[in-house]
């Protein structure tokens, strides 16, 4: 069965092709009701389902990237602070 | 198919389902085409159904976590039935055009309403009496038209609604 699995760059991908197509943009699709009004309804369904999870997506990827880099200064903070009482001469040369 | 599930149980009813539908001889079930998020929050599937007669069911489905919740559930969908005006080269129906003829749709393009016969008006939940249309799943449309196939009762009587006059 097919199966294209999406991620955030396939996402945009679709969003922008809609937008090339429909000559808009999404902003447009979601807000005006004249832009809604010349686009078939499943084209609008998809293109809204492709936006909200494009969004969705968004934010996990910040969210993920947010508490990696807490956790990465975190871990360079515990590192430094290890190397600088363990073998303080080592580090400090 | 509106309870709250993830992708992978999800795929794995659907398939079910579809593989226990009693279809007649006319009708064939094109692949379902799946599309999950990755990771797979949430997914989106497309269903035809081919009749001879240059028919046609397409189902869509689009399933999101819900406010907070682990599973997923429905929040958009568009089940259509109509005649075939576009095909693949193999013959089987695609989507077709805004202004195709239309039997019978359900969607939620901009609200949550039924086209009957005709492609305008929408008409929601207040225009239609004895159907929940939100109540409505995809097996259930599948069922219906295929009743109304099979007896030739109005799609009036196979799905049991009553268009209100005004």
């Amino acid at each position: 069965m097919p199966t294209n699995v999406l991620n955030l760059n396939d996402l945009d991908n679709l969003v922008r092709s809609f937008e090339r197509t429909y000559n808009t943009t999404s902003v447009a699709m979601l807000q005006s009701k004249s832009v809604r009004s010349r686009i078939p309804e499943h084209d609008l369904l998809r293109w809204e389902a492709y936006v909200h999870h494009r969004a969705r997506l968004r934010e996990l990827s910040q969210h993920t990237h947010s508490k990696y880099l807490s956790h990465v200064e975190q871990r360079h903070s515990d590192s430094e602070k290890h190397r600088a009482s363990s073998d303080p001469v080592a580090y400090a040369a | 198919m509106t309870e709250s599930l993830d992708y992978f149980s999800f795929r794995r009813s659907f398939e079910t389902s579809l593989s226990r539908l009693k279809l007649p001889a006319d009708c064939t079930i094109q692949e379902p085409t799946w599309e999950p998020i990755d990771p797979p929050l949430g997914w989106m599937v497309t269903v035809f159904f081919d009749f001879t007669g240059r028919m046609h069911i397409r189902l869509w489905e689009n399933y999101d976590k819900f406010a907070g919740l682990q599973m997923s559930r429905r929040v958009s969908w568009s089940y259509h039935y109509g005649q075939t005006t576009v095909t693949d080269a193999a013959g089987r129906a695609m989507q077709g055009a805004a202004n195709d003829p239309v039997d019978l749709r359900i969607d939620t393009c901009s609200g949550l309403h039924m086209h009957y016969q005709k492609q305008q008006p929408h008409l929601g939940q207040s225009d239609i009496s004895g159907l929940a249309l939100a109540d409505i799943t995809a097996f259930d449309f599948v069922r219906a038209v295929l009743r109304h196939r099979k007896t030739g009762k109005p799609l009036t009587k196979t799905f049991g609604f009553k268009i209100e006059t005004k």
